[in-house]
């Protein structure tokens, strides 16, 4: 029996709402960055859900998409953060506030 | 086929162009480069005025090509007798104004590239009968502006020079609104949309909206003029703008804005203009007597001349809105006559302030015992600016009073009352300057230099012969101002036909 | 015999001289005044024989108009350059030039001194250039330009020595004051354009005009044209400028300030009487002005110590007449007044001068005294023109005033007559005032006793001008059939005649009662040594300053006007502009930098709020796209 598509769709809800959260809450950059892929995971996740469900193979491929903006982003962004880290000793986003009113 | 128009107006561009491109040219190449460049404009303008047919109402040496077609840009050149002598007074003043900053020693080529850049955006103005066209040379005329009172200015040019500049600019804003607007409502118009303003004359508007696209451009234009209560920017820049600024400024970019009033609200507009032609003529008319008697407090003299621009601009307003041949053609004449007088009173304040030291009236005293000349000249010139007859101010504004008259006596009136509040300010700042005991300090100032007798002489020539000889410029005028009145479609003001003579052949 | 056309020669030639002498005056030093001289006097020669033309062409072709260029033409309107040569004109240009000619001569002995003497005859000739085009001007335009043009010479002479702030304050004085009519003429021109479709002067004295029917646009014009009249001539209440424009060197006051400029007023009255007859009021306006002004300053006079002002004050009273004259139609009576004015107060201006270069500088009466005997040729001609001014019988004066005094007893204005005859008593008095402090008794200061008489230079202007004061009553021995009124006849009219009031020989006897009365008592009081004027003085001395004062016209001037206009003045340009108007302006910036101080915060440089931001706007979206569908 195949499994019905609304179990994979909570589960999907559930990691992107954990992302987001994490993103608006914690203060780490390192911990923000793992929280917007847990957020881009949740996307996929429905992503794949969908074409299962449709029997149309545009889901996965859009998934393949964000899967590659993903990485390409995770290394820059960590790029960033470590030079950011080598400067001013801290992975502390409150800290970098210098465009600041 | 000579290009004339084009060549006067880009000629200095050119000379601007050269300028920029040598970084290490030395002061005094810089200086006559800037010279022989706007004398060369000034000659080909010449040039212009010989080809003008004075019996042609219409546009003269029309220059068109397409910019960008597929939104009916166009370039677009054409003189007639309202823009010739503003044009020829440009290239008359700037060559002045270039001698009379021979000696400023900061940065000199980059203010000479200042004046000749002004210079082409001053004449495109005049010129420009395509309206983003003319957008464009309005803007431009703005940041040499900005440069030469920020740089080279007074203790207080910043403020002075960003007010001129912000002022300006929220004007413009409702001036490039409305041009749009009217552009896209022109696509009616044979020929699809446009931005010509021979064209653009011909559109059907509704009522409602020629009336707030009337005012949008007399915004613009008022605050050029200066129009009160849009007039506050004037004191301050004339006063902190160095001299060649101030004069150019006084001389022509205010009658920028008086020409947009003519060329530009008068015509495409013409029942707004009569709706509105009251209120108009209030403004020009407080514009009158306010202005001079604030002028009458003043200290400063480069202050006071600055009010007496916004009084005597009042004038050139007035006689654009009472919308009689008399008035109108006054009105123009008064557009040169004013950069005249008002031209070289700058020239002549700025000759005093680089002997005195100071602007101050309180602490001037006595200069026509220690410079007869420069001080005989300032009173030919002050006498010239409060209308004696025979100068040229005199023409112009009789004929603005004659017209006015025609048109309501009471309005005409109060207008003349002007004349009486010119004299009292004009004559008593001579009276500070120039008359009673001389303060020690200013015993030794020396008397005109060759180089100063040559900025004032053509000048004050010019001043002496349009007041003795007003027809060469009149018969120019006339037919553009009688095309416009027509098109205003106003009612007319004549005067009955001379009683007829009791006995023919009498004398 | 000079033909018509070279009129134009007659401003020219002044003219010319002023622009040569104010470039080349320096180096030409004393020649500068010669040549002055010159150009005036070939004026004047020029006059004569144009005049001599004019006479031998027969009454009805006595008018020529000479096109010299076109100078405005806008629309419909119409100003040439254009001269016009008639009897009246002609009579004017006589007066200007000959006198002019004789202060000329004088101010060469008088201004000798002088370093800026080139500048002055510059001055001087330019004068005489614009008052000869006021007077020949055809159209009104060009008489406004001369009418303009004189006021500024006025300002430049009045002002001459401008080291001297009096001086400089008093020629201002001068001009704006003038000014202030000469604004409400140049309305009132306006509207003769609009009316009669011409300025030219051919339409307006055209018989077709005087048809016309009065109205009351004709009242206006009347009344603007006379406002400029009262400015130029020193009408009450625009006189004030005038006893102020003393402080001139004298010559001016001899030539500007007594025969020429102000007369311009009289003149212009004069020649556009048709258009005040038009009107029902108007010239009624200009006879109680007249009349109120005569008496006025006849009586100021009376109290004023320096002499110059007592001429100056008597310059107004007897303009005052001349206006009276013209008030009552008489033209031709108030020309002749203006000749014989000229005549004797240039007369009484020079001779004051004279005085003055005899007794360094010393004005003040009552620091003089005893000059008959120091300055006999001064005194004798100052005299002269004292008797002719109060109107003795047979001199050029008395044929003025009392032909004017005559007319109003004829044509029934007993009050009229009654005032004029008060003011003539007045005159007697405050001339033989002058006469007798200045000349008789005994010197009362050292400069008096000092003194000396002027070089001949300075005494045959004096004489020539004397003998005319004596003797120019031959051309008005009638009103109708003198010499002058019938010339003037064309142009001007025929002198009212009437039949009331008191038989001719009855009011002569009266007219000398009054004179000799005057003058008698006059002496009495301060030449005879009989009265010690001084008590007298002490006992009456506050109607003594209130006549010093003028009436204090001049200080209501002051408060009800000066100051008023000053505080109005002060606080438009330093609350209304400066505060709010600006403010305005200033506001609108000061608003923006608030607004964007206020909107900048948004930026707070934290991730997380931009973060949230994000958050908020996809949920927005989100729920827009929902409800849409």
């Amino acid at each position: 029996m195949r499994t019905p598509v609304a179990y994979f769709l909570v589960v999907s809800a559930a990691l992107f709402t954990i992302g987001t959260v994490g993103v608006l809450v914690r203060r780490n950059a390192l911990v923000m960055f793992m929280s917007v892929e847990l957020q881009l995971n949740g996307v996929n996740l429905a992503l794949v859900a969908f074409s299962r469900l449709h029997g149309d193979l545009t889901g996965q491929v859009l998934t393949f998409f964000s899967l590659v903006v993903a990485a390409a982003e995770v290394v820059v962004g960590l790029a960033i953060i470590v030079s950011v880290f080598r400067r001013r000793r801290t992975a502390n986003v409150d800290d970098l506030a210098e465009l600041r009113w | 086929m000579t290009r004339w128009l084009s060549l006067t107006t880009f000629l200095p561009l050119a000379g601007v162009l050269v300028l920029l491109a040598w970084p290490r040219l030395p002061a005094a190449a810089a200086r006559w480069v800037a010279l022989v460049v706007s004398v060369g404009t000034f000659i080909v303008s010449l040039g212009m005025l010989g080809r003008f047919d004075a019996a042609v109402p219409g546009f003269q040496m029309v220059e068109e090509a397409w910019w960008v077609r597929s939104i009916g840009l166009r370039y677009l050149l054409g003189v007639d007798g309202v823009s010739l002598w503003m044009v020829v007074l440009t290239t008359f003043l700037v060559p002045i104004a270039v001698l009379a900053s021979w000696h400023v020693h900061d940065r000199p080529r980059l203010f000479m590239a200042c004046l000749l850049a002004l210079e082409t955006g001053m004449v495109g103005s005049f010129l420009a009968l395509d309206l983003l066209l003319f957008f464009l040379f309005f803007e431009a005329i703005l940041f040499p502006m900005y440069l030469l009172i920020g740089v080279w200015g007074s203790e207080r040019r910043i403020y002075a020079t960003v007010k001129f500049f912000l002022f300006t600019m929220f004007g413009s804003a409702f001036l490039l609104v409305a041009i749009l607007v009217l552009h896209a409502r022109s696509g009616a118009l044979p020929g699809g949309p446009t931005f010509d303003v021979r064209a653009l004359a011909d559109l059907e508007l509704p009522v409602a909206t020629a009336r707030w696209l009337f005012l949008a451009f007399l915004v613009a234009f008022a605050v050029k003029v200066p129009l009160f209560p849009l007039h506050t920017w004037l004191p301050d820049a004339h006063t902190e703008a160095p001299t060649a600024g101030s004069v150019i400024l006084a001389a022509i970019l205010l009658k920028v804005g008086a020409y947009g009033l003519i060329r530009f609200n008068l015509a495409l507009f013409p029942e707004a203009s009569r709706r509105f032609a009251g209120l108009v003529i209030a403004l020009a008319l407080v514009g009158i007597v306010y202005g001079a008697v604030v002028a009458l407090m003043q200290t400063d003299l480069k202050r006071l001349v600055a009010y007496s621009s916004v009084s005597h601009l009042g004038f050139v307003v007035l006689g654009t809105f009472a919308f009689t041949q008399q008035s109108l053609t006054g009105g123009v004449l008064q557009m040169v006559n004013h950069g005249l007088s008002t031209g070289a009173l700058f020239l002549l304040v700025g000759m005093v302030y680089e002997r005195t030291h100071t602007r101050d009236l309180a602490r001037m005293g006595g200069l026509w015992s220690v410079t007869p000349w420069l001080v005989g000249a300032f009173l030919f010139v002050a006498l010239s600016s409060l209308g004696l007859p025979g100068l040229n101010n005199f023409v112009g504004e009789f004929l603005v009073v004659l017209g006015t008259v025609g048109r309501s006596p009471w309005v005409g009136a109060v207008a003349a009352s002007g004349v009486v509040l010119a004299a009292i300010y004009l004559l008593w700042a001579f009276q500070r300057m120039a008359t009673g005991p001389v303060p020690a300090e200013h015993r030794g100032h020396p008397d005109l230099s060759l180089r100063e007798a040559l900025v004032l002489a053509p000048v004050l020539a010019a001043i002496l012969a349009i007041g003795v000889y007003p027809k060469v410029m009149l018969d120019r005028i006339e037919p553009a101002t009688a095309r416009v009145l027509s098109g205003v479609g106003a009612s007319e003001v004549v005067a009955p036909s001379p009683v007829p003579l009791a006995q023919e052949g009498a004398p | 015999m000079v033909a018509l056309d070279l009129v134009w020669l007659v401003p020219t030639l002044p003219l010319a001289g002023a622009a040569v002498l104010l470039f080349a005056g320096r180096r030409l030093g004393r020649l500068a005044g010669w040549l002055a001289t010159a150009t005036v006097a070939a004026s004047a020669a020029l006059a004569v024989g144009i005049a001599a033309r004019l006479l031998d062409l027969p009454e009805a072709e006595r008018t020529r108009v000479v096109h010299l260029f076109e100078w405005i033409r806008a629309g419909s309107f119409r100003a040439a350059a254009e001269l016009r040569v008639d009897p009246l004109s002609v009579t004017m240009v006589l007066v200007v030039t000959v006198v002019g000619a004789l202060i000329h001569l004088y101010s060469i002995g008088y201004m000798a001194e002088d370093p800026r003497i080139g500048r002055f005859f510059a001055y001087l000739n330019l004068f005489v250039g614009f008052m000869l085009l006021l007077v020949l001007a055809e159209n009104l335009l060009l008489l406004y330009v001369g009418w303009e043009g004189v006021g500024l010479c006025s300002y430049l002479l009045i002002g001459f020595w401008f080291e001297l702030p009096s001086a400089a304050a008093a020629a201002k004085k001068a001009f704006v004051t003038t000014r202030v009519g000469d604004t409400a003429l140049l309305v009132g021109i306006a509207l003769v354009f609009f009316r009669l479709g011409s300025l030219d002067l051919s339409r307006v004295l055209d018989p077709a005009v005087a048809a016309l029917q009065p109205s009351g646009v004709f009242t206006i014009i009347a009344l603007l044209l006379f406002a400029g009249a009262v400015g130029k001539s020193a009408q009450v209440p625009l006189h004030v400028w005038l006893p102020d424009a003393m402080e001139g060197p004298t010559p001016v006051s001899a030539l500007i300030h007594a025969a020429t400029m102000v007369t311009a007023g009289v003149y212009l009255v004069v020649r556009t009487h048709v258009l005040f007859e038009l009107s029902g009021v108007a010239l009624t306006v200009v006879l109680v002005v007249g009349l109120v002004t005569a008496l006025y300053a006849a009586l100021s006079a009376i109290g004023q110590d320096d002499a110059k002002r007592v001429l100056a004050y008597s310059t107004i009273s007897q303009l005052g007449y001349m206006f009276v004259a013209a008030g009552m139609r008489a033209y031709a009576v108030a020309m002749f007044m203006l000749v014989a004015h000229a005549a004797y107060k240039a007369l009484l201006f020079l001779a004051a001068g004279s005085v003055m270069h005899g007794t360094e500088q010393e004005t003040d009466l009552q620091r003089l005294g005893g000059l008959w005997r120091r300055m006999p040729w001064t005194a004798a001609t100052m005299a002269a023109g004292a008797l002719s001014l109060a109107g003795v019988l047979g001199l050029a004066g008395f044929f003025a005033k009392d032909e004017i005094l005559a007319v109003a007893s004829g044509t029934g204005r007993g009050a009229v007559w009654a005032l004029g005859t008060l003011g003539a008593f007045c005159s007697a008095l405050y001339i033989g005032r002058l006469v007798s402090l200045a000349l008789l008794g005994r010197p009362r200061s050292d400069r008096a006793l000092h003194a000396h008489e002027s070089p001949p230079v300075m005494l045959l202007p004096l004489a020539v001008l004397a003998a005319g004061a004596l003797g120019l009553g031959v051309l008005m021995t009638d009103p109708r059939t003198g010499t002058l009124p019938a010339f003037l006849a064309p142009v001007l009219g025929e002198v009212p005649h009437g039949e009331a009031g008191l038989p001719k020989g009855v009011l002569v006897a009266l007219s000398q009662v009054t004179a000799l009365g005057g003058l008698g008592l006059a002496w009495y009081l301060y030449g005879s040594g009989r009265v010690e004027w001084l008590a007298l003085r002490e006992r009456l001395a506050g109607v003594q300053r209130l006549l010093a004062h003028g009436m204090y016209v001049d200080d209501l001037y002051a408060a009800a006007v000066d100051r008023p206009l000053r505080a109005a003045a002060a606080a438009l340009a330093w609350v209304v502009d400066a505060r709010w108007v600006d403010g305005l302006g200033n506001g609108v910036g000061r608003l923006t930098q608030a607004l964007a101080g206020a909107g900048r915060r948004v930026q707070t440089g934290l991730v997380r709020t931009y973060a949230l931001a994000f958050l908020l706007g996809a949920a927005v979206l989100l729920v827009y796209v929902g409800v849409r569908r």
